[in-house]
């Protein structure tokens, strides 16, 4: 079956300008690892959450996937092309296979250009619509599809006169006039107000829906990526620890630090009183992460093993599949040790 | 008995020929060793209360009417030099930055050795550094941050000094703005977790103020809900966000998407925030409440109070008048 | 628009830039006597006839000055547009496209930077003739340098902007983000710098003609400044009156232009 998004053995490692991680002029230079190494395989028309705080290098996966980064080793293949080629091949069309939301829509759009600018300008550079009356009736249609009605009224506004709810809309409306296979949206209701998110989080997942958008969803927020996900991928520095069907890993988790960052993770439900799990330590930052799991130092269930080699990803069902030692001895059962249960 | 109250509290932001209600008509009542969640969008004027409560608004661009009693003393009518005393000492500040307040070049331990001289200019320096090291123990510093600069402090230690700094002189009232926001899920949660912890040994009264209405419901006892300036809903935590009457708050958790059970539609608002400099004739949240009657056009709320405390300010509340979401 | 009202230096930047616009445009009008004109009186002292005196030649000097504003506000602007259009075009590639380009322009610019533009303009104008239309194209090729810098650090703080990756990921050509956003975008500090430019150009338009190398056929206040000298003693007001209008218009450019980047500039903006 052809992938959507086909990822295999990604890494993007950013050279520390001046800093040597050892002594001497001659010591390699510091390398902060923002992707160690992603392998992901998303389908057509499936809608895949990307989970991980601050410095676990999900945006910079999504930038790679878009091209605004270069991968320093490995592959991405987009709607079956190896998007090196690609890109070298057919720039536009490129362009039209994937799209992107971005978190901050105050900023997604120059200052100076009125919304009917923005819109017609992304149909001129990629010629769609054979007339100006054709594509004003494309960026109508669009705009009221979005939601904001009546359509004329915001056309010739500038984007400092409108709230961050409906530029993320139009943001989003541009991406999807483009009818792009795969949609990366990073954060994009973390700067919203509460009210307006909601909305906004309907629209985008009923967009990709109806037109069979491959979405991938990057968000610090279990709940937004619950309620807008199929697939769930969980990230700590760089690396996806834990995979799988959204509720099955969100509501079973298998790997420590997916454990961790759900019960940390408050809900508004006043009564429910969740056992959280203690984790030491501030989020190291990406660089010389040792031998083995890069979560070993902060984890509540770390053995000898965990320092020495990094864990191989284990399938605990077909579907869903984490990166961690004591997996792989729950499941070996051979191994004498094998009756530590994590839950 | 209460320690803070506020009663009628207004606050109007005067930029040119505009007139922004920022703070409209907000009483409420904070009891001691309580601790009171304040939630809203931006421009809700939660920021804007707590400013007052510090008098720390512009003075040039800010008109403020009402009364803010703290520990029974009425807080807008002091001179200058007396709430200067009351700061810190009394009543404490964490804010999103506040590391931003510290020099970057200097090592943290000595700032704060230097600020607690301030105050207590008779302490010997040795005192002085005990009582850092001990604040530090609070918060769960280790002791070597003593010796760091600002810049090699990663996000959650640099609030967690923000807090120690905020409880050297025993606070009555701590008030928190956004104190946790910019940090990771863990982090945050490790930090309120301390809060907790720590309003409990020390017997402070607690302010939250948040976007976050998960935080709330996790980490304060009341919670005060505002909107364009006015407080809408008002009582226990467990009152409020398990059983919501106005139909804002009912909006905005139907709008919360739930991490057990089905995975429901959530509910979105419709609408955008009002104007403040052009607030509505009758109640604020009309224009976007799917209940609204021509009443709530044209005359504005009062606000009601019931059992524990809690206020609503709607025309329909009580026995929910057929509103149902 | 009301802080342009509000920053008085602008206000009287504007004012007297008004004031010399309006007599270089009048200047048939307003001239007393032709200033090529060699009248019989030399050196006069200043009063009813002449009215800020003659020169050695018996040339009016007020009717000079007032023909000479002409050709020191073409000098000025020209060249400093010549220098804004090179410093904004090759400082946005450099901060915009970045990597290797960015690496062998700064060093280009390194290099301008290094020489000393007073003495290669010397050495043009000896070499090519003193024209007019030499020494603003040489003086423009000398001084984009500081434009240059300018949109280089406007062009990659531009960079990193949100709404720039957002026209990448559209697809939009990279020369075409540079012409569409980055310049439009990040312009205002050289507008600034080159009203400033005006008066540096002016000054050394004056310079190379008060040594003697400037266009013979026209006249400049440099030139007489220059021609003034030797009747310091007993003529003071050929070099003074000559001098204080370059003084004038300088300064005049320079309110502007400082005026100018303190209202387009936000950091200085938030300050006040």
């Amino acid at each position: 079956m052809e992938y959507s998004i086909k990822v295999t053995r990604l890494y993007k490692h950013f050279m520390q300008r001046g800093k040597r991680s050892g002594q001497g002029l001659f010591a390699p230079k510091k390398t902060v690892k923002a992707v160690d190494g992603i392998n992901l395989f998303v389908k057509p028309g499936e809608i895949i959450g990307i989970i991980g705080e601050s410095g676990c290098g999900k945006s910079t996966f999504g930038k790679l996937l878009i091209k605004l980064e270069d991968a320093s080793k490995g592959e991405i293949w987009l709607d079956g092309r190896e998007i090196g080629e690609f890109y070298k091949n057919d720039r536009l069309l490129f362009r039209r296979t994937v799209q992107m939301v971005f978190q901050n829509p105050f900023d997604t759009f120059d200052p100076r250009f009125t919304i009917r600018k923005i819109l017609t300008e992304t149909l001129d550079i990629h010629r769609i619509g054979e007339t100006e009356q054709e594509k004003l009736e494309l960026v109508l249609k669009g705009l009221n599809e979005v939601g904001l009605c009546p359509a004329e009224e915001y056309l010739d506004r500038y984007p400092h006169e409108l709230s961050g709810g409906q530029l993320q809309r139009i943001s989003i409306l541009r991406a999807m006039l483009l009818k792009p296979k795969v949609l990366i949206s990073d954060e994009p209701v973390s700067m919203l107000d509460v009210s307006v998110r909601a909305d906004v989080l309907k629209m985008l997942k009923r967009l990709a829906r109806e037109n069979g958008t491959t979405l991938l969803f990057i968000s610090h927020d279990i709940n937004t990526v619950r309620y807008i996900s199929d697939r769930v991928a969980v990230m700590y520095l760089g690396r996806i620890v834990e995979e799988g069907i959204a509720d099955e890993v969100l509501h079973n988790p298998q790997h420590p630090y997916t454990k961790a960052l759900i019960s940390n993770c408050s809900s508004i439900d006043v009564f429910e009183k969740r056992e959280k799990i203690q984790v030491d330590g501030e989020p190291p930052s990406p660089i010389d992460n040792g031998p083995g799991c890069y979560f070993a130092p902060r984890c509540f269930c770390a053995y000898e093993l965990c320092n020495e080699t990094y864990p191989e990803t284990v399938y605990i069902n077909e579907t869903h599949c984490a990166a961690c030692h004591r997996i792989h001895r729950m499941t070996d059962e051979k191994d004498p040790q094998g009756e530590i249960h994590l839950s | 008995m209460s320690l803070l109250s506020i009663k009628n509290a207004n606050v109007i932001y005067k930029v040119k020929d505009t007139e922004i209600h920022a703070v409209n008509d907000v009483s409420f009542e904070v009891e001691q060793q309580d601790s009171v969640g304040i939630v809203g969008e931006s421009g809700s004027g939660k920021s804007t209360l707590a400013m007052m409560i510090l008098r720390l608004l512009p003075k040039d661009t800010s008109v403020t009417e009402g009364e803010i009693e703290f520990d029974d003393r009425e807080l807008l009518k002091m001179t200058e030099e007396e709430f200067d005393k009351l700061r810190w000492t009394e009543l404490a500040a964490v804010f999103q930055k506040s590391m931003n307040a510290l020099s970057p070049v200097h090592r943290i331990g000595h700032q704060m050795m230097n600020i607690y001289k301030v105050h207590c200019p008779n302490v010997s320096k040795l005192e002085t550094k005990k009582r850092v090291l001990e604040l530090f123990r609070m918060v769960n510093l280790p002791e070597r941050v003593f010796h760091l600069y600002q810049h090699e402090l990663s996000g959650g230690m640099m609030q967690r000094v923000s807090i120690a700094l905020s409880l050297m002189f025993n606070p009555k009232l701590i008030i928190m703005d956004e104190a946790t926001t910019a940090l990771d899920v863990i982090t945050e949660s490790q930090i309120l977790e301390e809060i907790m912890k720590l309003q409990k040994e020390l017997k402070l009264t607690r302010l939250m103020i948040t976007h976050d209405m998960s935080i709330v419901a996790n980490t304060c006892r009341k919670v005060a809900v505002m909107y364009a300036g006015c407080l809408l809903e008002y009582g226990l935590v467990t009152d409020v966000i398990a059983s919501p009457r106005h139909p804002y708050t009912i909006g905005l958790l139907k709008s919360f998407p739930n991490f057990k059970g089905e995975r429901a539609e959530i509910y979105s608002m419709d609408g955008n925030l009002p104007d403040l400099s052009r607030l509505p004739e009758g109640c604020v949240f009309a224009p976007r409440c799917p209940y609204a009657q021509k009443k709530c056009f044209t005359c504005p709320p009062q606000t009601v109070t019931y059992e524990n405390g809690r206020q609503v300010m709607c025309h329909f509340e009580g026995g929910n008048n057929g509103i149902q979401y | 628009m009301s802080r342009l009202k509000d920053n008085k230096q602008l206000r009287n930047g504007i004012i007297f830039l008004t004031v010399i616009l309006f007599v270089a445009a009048a200047a048939p009008l307003l001239a007393t006597h032709d200033p090529f004109k060699l009248n019989e009186d030399i050196l006069a002292a200043p009063g009813s006839k002449y009215l800020l005196g003659s020169d050695g030649l018996g040339r009016d000097v007020f009717s000079g000055i007032i023909y000479g504003a002409r050709t020191s506000i073409m000098v000025g602007v020209i060249a400093a547009v010549i220098s804004a259009v090179i410093g904004v075009v090759i400082g946005g590639i450099a901060g915009f496209f970045g990597g290797k380009t960015d690496l062998v322009i700064s060093e280009i610019i390194n290099i301008f930077l290094m020489l000393p533009s007073f003495f290669l303009i010397l050495i043009v104008v000896a070499l090519f003739g003193s024209n007019l239309f030499n020494m603003m194209i040489i003086i423009g090729l000398t001084t984009w340098t500081s434009n240059a810098k300018l949109m280089r650090a406007q062009a990659l703080s531009l960079r990193e902007r949100t709404f720039i990756k957002a026209q990448m990921t559209l697809g939009k050509s990279r020369g075409r983000i540079l012409i569409e956003h980055i310049i439009p975008n990040g312009i205002f500090p050289i507008i600034a710098n080159t009203t400033m430019n005006i008066s540096q150009a002016i000054l050394l338009e004056s310079s190379l003609s008060f040594l003697g190398l400037g266009d013979p056929n026209l006249i400049s206040w440099g030139q007489m400044v220059y021609q003034g000298k030797s009747y310091l003693v007993n003529g003071w007001w050929v070099s003074t009156f000559s001098g204080l209008a370059i003084v004038i218009t300088v300064l005049a450019f320079y309110l502007i232009g400082d005026g100018l980047n303190n209202v387009l500039n936000p950091k200085l903006r938030a300050k006040k």
